[in-house]
């Protein structure tokens, strides 16, 4: 059975109102929610906030759900946007926040990791990934991180293919060069 | 840079371009150069990719999200109940006051104080058992419900509109007649005594 008709099954089941299957399909599909969730946030706490907000977004609009597309590519979608709203509502939140509140928000960064060479990566790879504007950054994950195809990332972000690949190459090379820039520090 | 060097580590290049390319490092040092640095950080990104995870983290999502889930529901049925109460409270109280009124819903009620309203809620409540809602999962139809009651009730300026705005299914016009002649003498009573208007 392939992934599709799986996925298929269990939103049939969930619409029937079995709530097992709704489980089901969440823990197929938490860690793809988390991680891209986690690399366009930049941290723990923000991705596992707006891992809820996800799953509740779908809880509440699967019933609609019409398999016109994949699932997977419409729970990247919900992701992409919740991430990209939540980042927006960051910027908001800090801009009213004294350096002293800033500081303690950074220090109280959790990890899911507790393996101190795990962590130092995950560290670094956030901090990369952070310098990249978020449009770009979502590009950059969907195509390097997730292996999509330009015309899956062209659904999800609603840019036209030819443009993803300029992005992608703009951002490809300036992680690099933040790879270089960090080992040189 | 040649902007070809990332397309070949991405393996984005035609198998042509690709023997093209190669052909070109293996003879120009400087393109060599150039591709070593990128290919260098480009394993050291990759390096960093791989990280070894707790997989606890993810063990707690569901029941995060059914707790949240739980909570979400619960203070959703108690919003809509409570906004149903007072709605429909207001509408009993107008429609089994005065029939024939022709003063606005919105006229009638703009004098009412806090406890105005109180009373009119705990009269209702008893009543109102139409705005439970049945199926737990049907938050459809309660979103709908509680949205037009929102936008609807603003705009309450006749008797119709109200009627209008909680479910036309419910026949309010002739709630009086559901209303029983000892109930009716008691809320008279109850009415008499108060100065709502």
């Amino acid at each position: 059975m392939s992934i599709a008709e799986e996925d298929q099954i269990l939103i049939e089941e969930f619409k029937d109102g079995n709530e097992s299957s709704f489980n089901r399909l969440i823990l197929k599909y938490q860690q793809k929610i988390y991680w891209h969730a986690r690399r366009m946030t930049g941290n723990h706490f923000d991705a596992d906030e707006v891992v809820q907000e996800v799953l509740m977004v779908l809880y509440k609009n699967l019933k609609k759900f019409e398999m016109r597309s994949s699932l997977y590519t419409w729970i990247y979608k919900i992701t992409s946007t919740r991430s990209l709203n939540f980042i927006n509502r960051r910027k908001i939140k800090e801009s009213f926040l004294t350096d002293d509140d800033n500081s303690m928000y950074v220090t109280n960064e959790n990890s899911i990791t507790n393996k101190i060479e795990a962590k130092e990566k995950l560290e670094k790879l956030d901090n990369v990934l952070q310098q990249l504007p978020a449009k770009q950054r979502e590009i950059f994950i969907l195509r390097n991180f997730e292996e999509m195809s330009y015309e899956e990332i062209s659904e999800i972000t609603g840019t036209s293919t030819g443009g993803l690949k300029a992005n992608y190459f703009h951002a490809y090379k300036k992680v690099l060069e933040l790879m270089d820039e960090d080992n040189d520090g | 840079m040649d902007e070809r060097i990332l397309q070949y580590l991405a393996n984005e290049l035609n198998n042509d371009e690709k023997l093209k390319f190669e052909d070109e490092l293996s003879r120009s040092t400087n393109l060599k150069k150039e591709f070593d640095k990128y290919a260098s950080l480009n394993s050291k990104f990759i390096n960093n990719k791989k990280i070894a995870i707790d997989d606890s983290y993810f063990n707690g999502i569901v029941p995060e999200f059914r707790k949240r889930l739980e909570v979400k529901k619960k203070s959703k049925k108690i919003f809509a109940f409570s906004f149903a109460n007072s709605l429909a409270a207001i509408i009993v109280f107008y429609l089994v006051l005065s029939p024939g009124n022709t003063t606005s819903l919105a006229e009638a009620v703009k004098n009412w104080t806090e406890n105005d309203f109180k009373n009119a809620i705990e009269y209702a409540e008893p009543k109102l058992s139409v705005f439970s809602i049945s199926n737990d999962n049907d938050y459809s139809t309660l979103d709908s419900l509680v949205s037009s009651m929102l936008s609807d009730e603003l705009n309450l300026t006749s008797n119709i509109a109200a009627l209008q705005v909680i479910d036309n299914s419910i026949d309010y016009k002739n709630l009086d007649a559901l209303v029983g002649d000892s109930e009716a003498d008691e809320i008279y009573n109850k009415i008499l005594n108060k100065k709502y208007f």
